[in-house]
């Protein structure tokens, strides 16, 4: 889809493989088994910091990306 | 710390009155047997067979396969932390019973899948267990034993098997001493590369019911640091194979190949300065944390020129390992990996899953998803003839007219430590 | 040992089936008896092993431009010659004529279950288009080298139809690899049997290493490629259509879609207001896929599919409109090629709805 010039941005918890295959928009999730979410947070906690996760993954597809980039949801991986 | 390891050849098993060798042929009196593992009160019954190399037997659901090993003159230190107290494993004298092998059903096991033994046909050409005289041993629960903790008595009803045969053998001849004597600190000064082996242990990502199985001296590992272990404790009992065979058995561990590859040049080509033991990640920060943490203990405390690196199964699993080699190599650390090809119908490189100029020196275990077309068996073992054997396609049951299944699920087919005899090549 | 001879035949172009040139491109099916221009040397190579009993010849345009209709066509002419054994060409360079060689060898083998080869140069399409179903034997750019290139397909056909027992571990067939017997790479990886075990083979890899020494690995990486990044959604947040998509394999209960939880091939859509509803019920969906421990994300699915943010920045006009499709796949173990092909197929059906950008959640 990236090929084709679609925006699109990839939350993993494997980031490696992701930009092994060269895909430029990566967003570094939480775990592999929870990508969006953390058991150990309380439901009201979890869906705040899916929030966030969400909002960045969005900020991510509206920037202008020059070379391929793990972002986290602070700043760079 | 020196290990001895006499090893025993057994080149008959039979069922007799009294456990006992005589002449290199081992009889077991499965009363007494059967009356030790039913001590465990969550086990109700248990099945006990033998079986020959060229009977068509089919062992299903195989749990685990184990050799038949005892500590001598140290008294309930077996297994230590399964069956043994906490003591160290790796030290003074085991006996071990060579040519066959304990394989261990769990009969009513509910993960998804779990491996098999032929004892025949190309089954038993292939797998390394097919070609041994085998006791096969397969428990029932008691009514109120809970899942996860019959699995654990499965587990221990074999390692108290194990070392109940080892044991018949006292005062038998032996037929071949193995030492494993390592002082790294006393190691002395010498032109030779030194070696260190990271052994990465496990991988949560599989993870049935979210419950790690405990592996090393009787716990589990998820989320330990990378740490230090002695290769003797290897071989010793210290480490046992997880509830699922997956192209390694506890056998292969207590007969860890590149464990005793390293040993055998040791002195001569390389100095094996010793094991660093980790564990897959599950989560991206940690994983870089575990691979740094791991290429400093390899770099800084046992000082190596270079490391070979083994992984279990599994695509993360993978992952991890590549982060712990690059992060070695960064460092100056030359590595050797031994990986498995997990795809089927691509080429090596497109399987290989991760990308790095660092990896650059690879020796494959073979392609462990490659299917193996199995003949028809007159007899199961672990089961019954209606027992689903996993493919990942169709739905198929243990006396089929012929079975299909991925290789890594034939016991002794492949092995993630590097002891077999295959290759994956481009065709 | 073949008791009976070989029952050969033998596909080939317009041009060497002496029929014409670039003028005769399009000439339909036409078969010859016996053996034609290099069949000759084919049948010479071949000796008492087999008899080139008929040759099938075609026009490059012809097949290319319709290569499902050639192809069938083809079989129907082929089938009552009964062969046990078909050669295509060689083509060398010629594009047209490679493919045709390649699509006639793979449907000759699924059809008739006997062994087809053809031999083509390496930067030949046909080559990429066929060499994962077909025995391509790797020939040089022109056709100077005709003979050899016979020979080698023959060798290889003889090698695949005798009964010796080889080195491949599962089917024990006597082929070589790709470089030992000339052919160009099945995209297959099989196992084969050693002389010494893989940690033995690792440490003397290391050894070479660590000596500064040039060794040999036993896997290769693969460049996956520079994708250069695509542009930004360009329009405001706040009109925007966001899509979601996922490889972790998550399906409504009973996976109507049948995605295979290893291996998959195959994508579903689901109407994301029916599929995940703000009162989901975990009992409603399963996960395809053996990769990892599922169950937090059947505790809930927004975990892996976060529709219930989306929902609410769509409510709160951060967003224009989350799309009401969500697309599900499982990414174990997939084929890399395959996956490109869903990613196309899915594109297509975002860009039909005017979706700006999407988010792709993985395991």
């Amino acid at each position: 889809m990236e090929k084709a010039g679609f925006p699109i941005v990839n939350i993993t918890a494997v980031p490696e493989v992701s930009t092994m295959l060269g895909l430029t928009r990566v967003l570094k999730g939480e775990s592999i088994v929870n990508v969006l979410g953390n058991i150990k947070l309380s439901k009201e906690q979890e869906k705040r910091l899916r929030r966030k996760y969400v909002l960045r993954a969005l900020e991510i597809l509206k920037m202008d990306i020059k070379e391929k980039q793990v972002f986290t949801l602070e700043g760079k991986y | 710390m020196r290990l001895q390891i006499d090893q025993i050849e057994i080149s008959d098993l039979k069922i007799g009155s009294k456990t006992h060798v005589s002449d290199h042929v081992l009889w077991v009196d499965f009363d007494e047997l059967r009356e030790i593992i039913l001590q465990d009160d969550r086990i109700k019954a248990v099945e006990l067979n033998i079986v020959h190399p060229g009977e068509r037997v089919r062992i299903v659901n195989v749990a685990d396969v184990i050799q038949p090993r005892c500590k001598i003159g140290r008294d309930n230190e077996d297994f230590p932390g399964w069956l043994g107290k906490i003591a160290t494993a790796g030290r003074g004298r085991t006996r071990s019973l060579r040519g066959i092998s304990i394989v261990l059903s769990n009969r009513h096991s509910k993960r998804a899948y779990s491996a098999i033994v032929d004892m025949f046909g190309i089954g038993g050409e292939l797998s390394t267990y097919g070609s041994l005289k085998n006791i096969s041993i397969a428990p029932t629960p008691s009514e109120n034993a809970e899942e996860r903790d019959f699995e654990s008595a499965v587990k221990i009803a074999g390692l108290k098997t194990a070392v109940y045969l080892a044991q018949a053998a006292e005062g038998h001849s032996i037929d071949a001493t193995e030492v494993y004597e390592l002082n790294t600190p006393g190691l002395k000064k010498s032109n030779l590369p030194k070696v260190a082996y990271y052994y990465q242990l496990y991988t949560p990502q599989h993870d049935y019911q979210g419950i790690s199985d405990p592996i090393l001296y009787g716990t589990e590992v998820t989320n330990i640091f990378p740490t230090l272990i002695h290769p003797n404790e290897v071989l010793d009992g210290a480490v046992v194979n997880a509830q699922t065979v997956r192209g390694m058995e506890t056998y292969s561990i207590q007969n860890h190949p590149v464990i005793k590859g390293l040993y055998k040049r040791h002195g001569k080509e390389l100095d094996f300065v010793g094991v660093v033991i980790g564990v897959a990640s599950m989560e991206p920060v940690q994983r870089k944390r575990m691979a740094m943490m791991a290429a400093n203990l390899i770099s800084n405390t046992l000082g190596a020129d270079g490391v070979i690196l083994t992984k279990v199964h599994g695509g993360m699993a993978r992952v991890d390992l590549s982060l712990v080699a690059e992060a070695c190599e960064i460092i100056g650390i030359k590595t050797t990996l031994l990986v498995n090809l997990g795809h089927s119908g691509i080429s090596l490189a497109e399987g290989a899953l991760f990308n790095s100029e660092y990896l650059n020196a690879i020796a494959n275990v073979g392609q462990t998803l490659e299917k193996v077309r199995l003949p028809r068996a007159d007899k199961i073992l672990g089961g019954t003839d209606d027992t689903v054997i996993f493919n990942p396609d169709f739905v198929q049951r243990a006396c089929n007219d012929t079975i299909e299944i991925e290789g890594f699920l034939l016991a002794g087919l492949y092995n993630y430590l590097g002891g077999a005899k295959v290759i994956a090549v481009d065709y | 040992m073949n008791q009976k001879k070989l029952r050969v035949m033998h596909y080939m172009n317009q041009f060497f089936g002496q029929e014409g040139h670039e003028d005769r491109a399009d000439m339909k099916f036409l078969v010859k008896e016996g053996p034609v221009g290099p069949g000759l040397a084919l049948q010479k190579i071949l000796g008492e092993e087999g008899e080139i009993i008929a040759t099938i010849i075609c026009g490059d345009n012809y097949f290319a431009e319709n290569i499902h209709k050639a192809s069938e066509e083809a079989v129907k002419l082929i089938g009552p010659y009964a062969p046990n054994l078909f050669f295509a060409g060689p083509a060398f360079e010629a594009g047209r004529y490679g493919i045709a060689c390649g699509a006639i060898c793979k449907i000759v083998q699924e059809r008739f279950g006997i062994p087809a080869i053809t031999g083509i140069s390496e930067e030949n399409p046909g080559v990429e288009l066929y060499r994962r179903d077909v025995y391509i034997c790797r020939t040089e750019r022109s056709a100077l080298r005709m003979v050899e290139s016979l020979s080698n397909m023959a060798n290889l056909a003889l090698k695949l139809i005798s009964k010796e027992k080889g080195s491949k571990l599962v089917s024990g067939e006597n082929i070589g690899r790709p470089s030992e017997d000339g052919y160009f790479s099945r995209g297959v990886v099989k196992n084969e049997h050693t002389q010494k075990a893989t940690a033995e083979r690792a440490i003397d890899i290391l050894l070479v290493k660590v000596q500064g020494k040039p060794f040999q690995t036993e896997l290769e990486m693969v460049n996956f490629g520079v994708i250069k990044p695509p542009a930004p959604m360009r329009k405001n947040l706040s009109l925007c259509q966001i899509a979601l998509i996922s490889d972790g394999g998550l399906v409504p209960k009973g996976n109507p879609g049948g995605l295979k939880a290893r291996g998959n091939l195959v994508w579903s859509g689901y109407e994301i207001e029916n599929f995940l509803p703000e009162d989901f019920s975990s009992a409603n969906y399963e996960v395809a896929h053996t990769g990892y421990y599922s169950a937090h994300v059947l505790a809930n699915p927004n975990r892996l599919v976060p529709a219930d943010i989306l929902r609410d920045l769509e409510k709160e006009g951060i967003i224009g409109k989350l799309h009401p499709i969500f697309y599900s796949t499982s990414g174990n173990a997939t084929d890399y090629k395959r996956c490109g092909e869903m990613g196309e197929e899915i594109l297509k059906e975002l860009k039909n709805k005017g979706v700006d950008g999407a988010i792709l959640t993985s395991t």
